[in-house]
């Protein structure tokens, strides 16, 4: 057993029993294919942070992955001072906001190490429409985000305590390289679930309640539970890539690949299997029903049951459609690479995909990030190709909005155009390059709070 | 001879069928604009029998629960006629029974409405709108090889056997007011003489399928277009259309197929249109003498149900004849001039802009947009006239569409505006080229808060009659479709004749020549070319029948479907491009697609307020259950919408809806009421929805 595994395995059994470190293989690993594969490094000693300054102008196609799967494998070991592993020590987004009720004070922007476990998780909407992710027990599952010390060194660069500050920034200046955002995905661990083979630790949820016709936490109670990570999320800066790499990573069991997208019928079983977010023989058309809006979505609030129970498909394996056989081709080597490793519980987890501009001009590629486009086909393209696996959901991250052509690339949502507030009383924030972020956006119209 | 002119407004007014004999009035304000201080928005209709009295939820239907008709009320406006040329003229003054004018006293108006329905003897709806009558283009004809007969919609066959044509009816203020007179087979045919004197016109070759045709009526006899009524006191007319029936025509004791979204042969309608001419009866009060004068006259559409009339389309029918008006017709010179937006002009915030934002702030009761694009609606939707443009749209042109913009950009989706679907190759809608000015305008500060140069009140109906129809998609519409757009159906020598902008080219009609059993109206207004306008011209573009249509335009593919390239390449090399899978509202203010029904809010006591319950889809229960994303909200079967039409609720604002024992619903929810519905399902799902699985490309049947 590696350093690394060693120390994985000792956060699991900390967390949820010496059973966990059982670890569970759920699918034949698969044979090596050549080209793109893990160094044997990653296995044998500490996985380092791949140096964001070194990625090269000209990277491959499998150099991008293999930033996606060394940065999560260096934000999975365990930190030796907390135990926790080392992304659960990165400050949430709310670190960012100078206001009492975040305990964050103006002009600390620049966070130390910060124990996330002790605040409650409580993120639980999906992007984009309203998606709320039920699991097969009723439970909803809930999201943590995360960011680096780049990532806030940003802001305190740049002076953005205030809503002002932000619409004044500069719109051509972006995140620099080494920023980091994360988001994990956790599953409850029921009382029937074994959490063997997922990394799952202890944790506090705030509960869903019901108020003014919508679901949303109360923050006023908490509930300790068991959660498994079953998704994440890495958007990292490297050099010539400030529109960040966007990798995805998910539990082997999640949910099953619908074959054959094209052609497939309402009718057809997707699985004959029982999945974590999937149970066996449901039909395509019962996949990623998203019942938010509709009187069909209840909720026990005294169980913390929520109904109707989400059936979760695959619908783009690897983030591919047909164009992108050879990226997902590359994806699933190193991760039959990694997997074929002594990566510990890790090995249950895959790299979904990742996705980035080609800005190599020589190889197809176009223009860098810029303000004031979306990046999609279209008139605000404004010359971006958008390469990589470039059909990219989590499935238990995006579960809503794969199979929608305009909101199945990280870059539908993550652009650099104008952002409109939630609240009417308040001003939109201009295209910017730091748009990219939502965190970035998300901080404006907060600041603009009264 | 007066020193005045004479017109009746609107220059065109709507109705709408319902299965009731009873009806309500057309709204007489424009949805999306405030009426008064408690919130209350514009384009509710009013209730049969008042001036001004907004309908409620009660009263959509009537006691046995069949649908109210909407009927288009006429009125009467005397303006100076050195006024003539003048727009906006500002002035009128209405003319009612026992008005005084030029010191003779108003004792009769008498009315003449002529309304037919042609549309089975028209061209077919393409997928070029005006452009395809370009000349010498034509689209094809509807019901080609009619019976053997010539594919000429002048052939005196076709023109008997395939319209609708009940011929005149006149009616008289001073001796009729109140008592209907049908558009039947049963009534008479009259019409006013220029003295005012109802003259029957018996030789009338009227004309009703059951004359022609066995058929196959499945709401029951398509025997009236309607009725017009003169209204006590006023002398104001009432025309109500029909009933929203439909008949096959049999053959080999089948009806036609009704597989198609608006092509479907030998299926009448009993919507319609017409001219609605009227003289003025004056006496002279010293002398006892009588005296006539002519009015100009207007037109009635009869179209599809108003089942949300408060809820604005973002581009409406008036803001496209507005356009037309305004950049082919000289309307306003100091706006449009030498063939370009005038940039000094300051268009209106509150007139010109305003209801574009509310427009847009609205679509949210009849769609599922999630709640990042609700809220960010509403957002626009609160822009006042004191607010920096900049600072509430940073960048206009990464918001609205331009519709002079690039190819590619007239395919772009989101975050360009309007986000519904568009027409004649265009894959989504654009504002007018006038709306698109008037926010720029506004977003250059070159705008004015307060209210534009004031319409006259019969302008103003002539405005508010058109901003409540929907413009922008004629594939084909609602209620007038592309039409509207052409030069060629409208009076252009307004500023001479008198009688105002807007007015439909109305062919005068000389009921002397009427022969029975020679069809008295002939092939008509054909788009791009000179032929005067005849009853049944206007309605004739729309679908056959309009329930097809209206089924239909729920959500869509874009068409033409973006081929837009993304940069990248397939591995033979060849480009990338997107096949834009997701689906977007034909008609998301006049069609509700998904709704907030009233029964499923509940009222929360502990904080006074109300909280909307779950989205239904507007059309719904059995029948409409669907695998395909693409095919939902609507009957699977065209004839299970034709049969169940008159189930489907209506849309209102929530001051207008009975809430029993608790408070109001208030101002700031516009809900489902009078669904016939009894059940939620199928499931909704909130925008965007794609095409996935991929419905099959054979038509629903």
């Amino acid at each position: 057993m590696t350093a690394m595994v060693r120390r994985a395995a000792a956060a699991i059994a900390r967390t949820v029993g010496a059973a966990a470190v059982a670890l569970c293989a759920l699918s034949a690993t698969p044979a090596l294919a050549d080209g793109c594969v893990a160094p044997k490094e990653w296995f044998s000693q500490p996985v380092t942070m791949p140096d964001p300054m070194a990625f090269k102008p000209d990277a491959s196609n499998c150099d991008f992955h293999l930033w996606s799967w060394q940065m999560f494998l260096w934000l999975m070991e365990p930190d030796a001072k907390t135990g926790l592993l080392r992304f659960e020590t990165f400050p949430g987004p709310e670190s960012l906001t100078p206001t009492a009720s975040t305990g964050v004070t103006p002009g600390a922007l620049l966070p130390g190490l910060k124990l996330t476990d002790s605040k409650a998780i409580n993120e639980y909407l999906q992007a984009g429409p309203d998606g709320i992710l039920v699991d097969q027990n009723g439970r909803i599952v809930y999201y943590s985000m995360y960011i680096n010390d780049v990532f806030s060194g940003f802001f305190a660069r740049n002076n953005l305590t205030s809503a002002a500050n932000i619409l004044a920034l500069d719109p051509n200046t972006p995140f620099p390289p080494g920023t980091l955002s994360l988001k994990a995905a956790w599953k409850i661990v029921g009382a029937g679930d074994n959490p063997a083979g997922f990394y799952s630790r202890k944790a506090k949820i705030n509960p869903l309640v019901k108020k003014d016709g919508k679901f949303v936490i109360d923050p006023s109670r908490t509930e300790e539970v068991t959660v498994a990570l079953v998704g994440f999320h890495i958007a990292g800066t490297v050099a010539n890539h400030a529109e960040m790499i966007w990798a995805s990573f998910e539990h082997n069991d999640n949910a099953p690949d619908v074959a054959n997208l094209s052609g497939v019928q309402p009718a057809d079983v997707v699985s004959e299997r029982n999945w974590t977010f999937y149970k066996a023989k449901t039909p395509f058309k019962d996949c990623n029903v998203n019942p938010a809006g509709s009187p069909t979505q209840t909720l026990d609030e005294a169980t913390q049951r929520m109904s109707p129970v989400t059936q979760v498909c695959r619908l783009y394996p690897y983030g591919s459609g047909p164009d992108k056989q050879a990226n997902a081709d590359n994806i699933k080597s190193l991760n039959a690479s990694v997997q074929s490793q002594d990566a510990g519980v890790w090995k249950n987890y895959f790299e979904l995909g990742s996705t980035w501009f080609n800005t190599n001009k020589s190889d197809g590629g176009g223009e860098p990030l810029q303000p004031n486009c979306n990046f999609q086909p279209g008139s605000l393209r404004c010359g971006v190709v958008i390469t990589g696996s470039t059909h990219l959901s989590n499935s238990v991250i995006e579960t809503f909005t794969q199979s929608q052509s305009t909101m199945d690339s990280c870059f539908s949502c993550h652009h650099t155009l104008q952002r409109f507030p939630a609240d009417p009383s308040q001003n939109p924030l201009p295209g910017k390059d730091a748009n990219i972020s939502h965190i970035f956006n998300n901080l404006y119209f907060r600041l603009q709070q009264k | 001879m007066s020193s005045s002119i004479f017109r009746v407004h609107p220059a065109v007014g709507i109705a709408r069928v319902g299965n009731s004999p009873e009806y309500y009035l057309a709204p007489e304000t424009a949805a999306g604009e405030p009426v008064g201080s408690d919130g209350l928005m514009g384009g509710l209709p009013i209730k049969a029998g008042t001036e001004d009295t907004g309908i409620t939820d009660a009263d959509f239907r009537d006691a046995d629960q069949k649908v109210k008709r909407q009927a288009a009320r006429f009125r009467i406006y005397q303006y100076p006629a050195d006024s003539a040329a003048a727009y906006p003229n500002g002035q009128g003054t209405e003319v009612t029974l026992n008005s005084m004018v030029d010191g003779k006293r108003v004792v009769d108006i008498v009315w003449t409405v002529h309304l037919a329905n042609k549309k089975l003897n028209n061209y077919a709806i393409n997928d070029f709108g005006l452009d395809g009558y370009t000349p010498p283009a034509l689209p094809a004809i509807r019901n080609q090889n009619y019976s053997n007969t010539p594919n000429d919609l002048n052939d005196p066959t076709r023109r008997t056997e395939l319209v609708i044509d009940p011929g005149p009816r006149a009616v008289s203020a001073a001796r009729m007011a109140g008592a209907p007179v049908a558009f039947d087979a049963a009534t008479p045919a009259t019409c006013a003489d220029a003295n005012g004197e109802i003259v029957p016109v018996p030789a009338y070759p009227k004309s009703f399928p059951a004359d022609h045709h066995a058929l196959y009526e499945p709401l029951g006899p398509l025997d009236s277009l309607g009725d017009v009524v003169v209204e006590p006191e006023t002398g104001r007319l009432i025309v109500a259309g029909g009933f929203g029936k439909t008949a096959g025509v049999l053959t080999d004791g089948n009806p036609p197929p009704l597989n198609e979204a608006t092509e479907n042969g030998l299926w009448f309608d009993d919507t319609s249109d017409g001219p609605v001419d009227a003289v003025l009866v004056l006496r002279d009060e010293a002398t006892g003498a009588y005296s006539r004068l002519a009015v100009h006259g207007a037109w009635v559409v009869t179209g599809d149900p108003g089942y949300a009339p408060q809820t604005r389309n973002v581009v409406s029918a008036w803001d496209d004849v507005f356009d037309v008006w305004v950049r082919s017709l000289n309307l306003l010179p100091a706006l449009y001039d030498g063939g370009g937006f005038n940039t000094g002009y300051r268009p209106s915030f509150s007139d010109d802009v305003l209801p574009i934002f509310h427009a847009a702030m609205l679509q949210r009761w009849n769609t599922n947009l999630p709640q990042g694009a609700i809220k960010a609606h509403t957002m626009i939707g609160s822009i006042k006239p004191t607010d920096d443009p900049t600072m509430k749209i940073p960048d206009l042109t990464r918001l609205i569409r331009n519709p002079n913009g690039s190819a590619e950009e007239i395919q772009t989706g989101s975050p360009l505006m309007p986000l519904s679907l568009g027409d004649m190759q265009k894959s989504f809608l654009t504002v007018s080229q006038t709306q698109y000015f008037f926010l720029t305008q506004w977003h250059a500060k070159a705008y004015q808060p307060g209210p534009g140069p004031a319409l006259g009140p019969g302008e103003r109906l002539d405005y508010v009659s058109l901003a409540n129809c929907l413009g922008g998609r004629y594939s084909p519409g609602i209620e007038v479709s592309f039409p509207v757009r052409d030069t060629h159906l409208y009076a252009t020598d307004w500023r001479t004749s008198g009688c105002g902008p807007f007015r439909i080219n109305a062919k005068p009609l000389d009921y002397a020549t009427a022969v029975a059993d020679r069809p008295f109206l002939t092939a008509g207004y054909t788009p791009q070319r000179d032929a005067m306008v005849e009853p049944g011209d206007v309605s004739k573009f729309m679908s056959v029948p309009w329930h097809t249509d209206y089924n239909s335009c729920a959500v869509h593919l874009p068409d033409p479907n973006p081929n837009l390239p993304t940069g990248g390449t397939n591995p033979d090399g060849t480009p990338t491009s997107y096949p834009n899978n997701t689906l977007f509202w034909s008609w998301p203010a006049e069609r509700p697609v998904q709704v907030h029904p009233a029964r499923l809010c509940r009222y929360d006591a502990d904080a006074g307020t109300w909280t909307l319950g779950g989205q239904t889809f507007s059309v719904r229960g059995d029948g409409t259950a669907t695998d395909y994303p693409a095919n939902a909200g609507r009957y699977q079967s065209y004839s299970d919408y034709v049969k169940n039409w008159h189930r489907v609720g209506f849309v209102i604002q929530g001051t207008q809806i009975a809430s029993g024992d608790k408070p109001s619903y208030g101002p700031d929810l516009f809900l489902e009421v009078q669904s016939l519905f009894t059940e939620d399902g199928p499931l909704v799902q909130p925008w965007p929805t794609a095409n996935v699985p991929a419905a099959p490309v054979a038509p629903a049947t």
